[in-house]
């Protein structure tokens, strides 16, 4: 545990941090939680946006609602995302060949995959049953 | 009992769903055929009737397929393992006549028995007699290659663990709607993961 001194310097030099000054840094940075575009919701992304209309449609038909909720939403937007991270799932699979060679560099991969998944799968399922 | 993944009749979902199956996750040889025969072989056992049993189901026989190409995966690490367990007891286990052939020639005879003991099953049980009078029997061999191979199947084995949980918490929603569904959907799935694939490819 830092002490309250260390916790106020820390503070003290975080204030005198500007990020980063080139215009290399200011574009690197700019693209940090872009690596995978795993990171942001699926619903904000335009491409997205009709499918996910579609499927929230048909998952409220199915719970006999006429009308488009932000759950059946949730739960078609979190489906869509699971779809899209068993595609990558497959694509690491294709492209980096699991041989004994490289095998360890898969499985990196795929265990930081890991976690994207579980928060897509919990995000449907509590959405599908609050419907 | 397996269940048969050779299918006169695909089951397909309804046209407003129809883009999130068009999509399969598939691999390397994996074919979309195939896939498709695995997914109405578990689909057969309660037809879908609204969006969400369609896309639980998707879920489920997604979750079904990777957990077999993990399996096949771990199996085909395991062989390359053993493999190349044969191969180094034969390059440092050698009769006495042996002695009389160069260490490179023993060396490069090594890895050629070594591929036949795992083509060939004559070759596979002559050479396997030979290393078990040697004190390596094929129980030795098959454990040292786990233990050559074991950050990869531990890592593999994590997956199927979490795949399993994945499966059998979609079966709980799935048990939500209707237990008596959860209940043929689970022995379905478990039938095909345990069943052959090359049924559907042949």
């Amino acid at each position: 545990m830092p002490s309250d001194r260390q916790i106020a310097a820390n503070r003290n030099n975080a204030k005198k941090s500007t990020g980063p000054r080139s215009e290399a840094g200011r574009e690197a940075s700019r693209r940090n939680a872009r690596r995978h575009g795993l990171a942001i919701a699926i619903r904000t992304d335009p491409a997205f946006h009709d499918d996910i209309e579609t499927l929230a449609k048909a998952l409220s038909l199915s719970r006999g609602m006429q009308n488009v909720d932000k759950r059946a939403r949730e739960a078609a937007g979190a489906e869509l995302d699971l779809l899209r991270i068993r595609k990558i799932r497959a694509f690491l699979f294709e492209t980096l060949s699991p041989t004994l060679s490289n095998l360890a560099e898969v499985n990196d991969k795929l265990a930081k995959l890991e976690r994207y998944e579980c928060r897509a799968f919990s995000r449907r399922n509590r959405a599908l049953r609050e419907m | 009992m397996n269940r048969s993944l050779i299918t006169t009749k695909h089951i397909r979902p309804p046209k407003e769903l129809q883009a999130l199956f068009d999509d399969r996750p598939l691999i390397g040889r994996e074919r979309p055929e195939e896939y498709d025969a695995f997914f109405s072989a578990i689909a057969r056992a309660e037809i879908p009737s609204d969006a969400i049993d369609w896309i639980l189901l998707k879920d489920l026989a997604d979750l079904a397929w990777e957990i077999r190409r993990e399996r096949r995966i771990k199996m085909e690490i395991i062989k390359i393992n053993q493999t190349e367990v044969i191969c180094d007891l034969l390059k440092s286990t050698f009769d006495k006549a042996d002695r009389l052939r160069s260490a490179v020639n023993r060396i490069f005879n090594a890895r050629t028995e070594a591929h036949l003991w795992a083509s060939d099953a004559e070759t596979r049980k002559s050479i396997d007699l030979k290393l078990t009078e040697k004190g390596h029997d094929p129980e030795s061999v098959l454990a040292r290659a786990y233990v050559r191979g074991a950050r990869e199947i531990d890592a593999i084995d994590k997956r199927i663990a979490l795949y399993e949980l994945r499966r059998n918490a979609t079966l709980k929603q799935i048990g939500l709607r209707s237990e008596r569904k959860a209940q043929k959907l689970a022995k379905a799935a478990s039938d095909v993961i345990e069943g052959e694939f090359t049924q559907a490819a042949e």
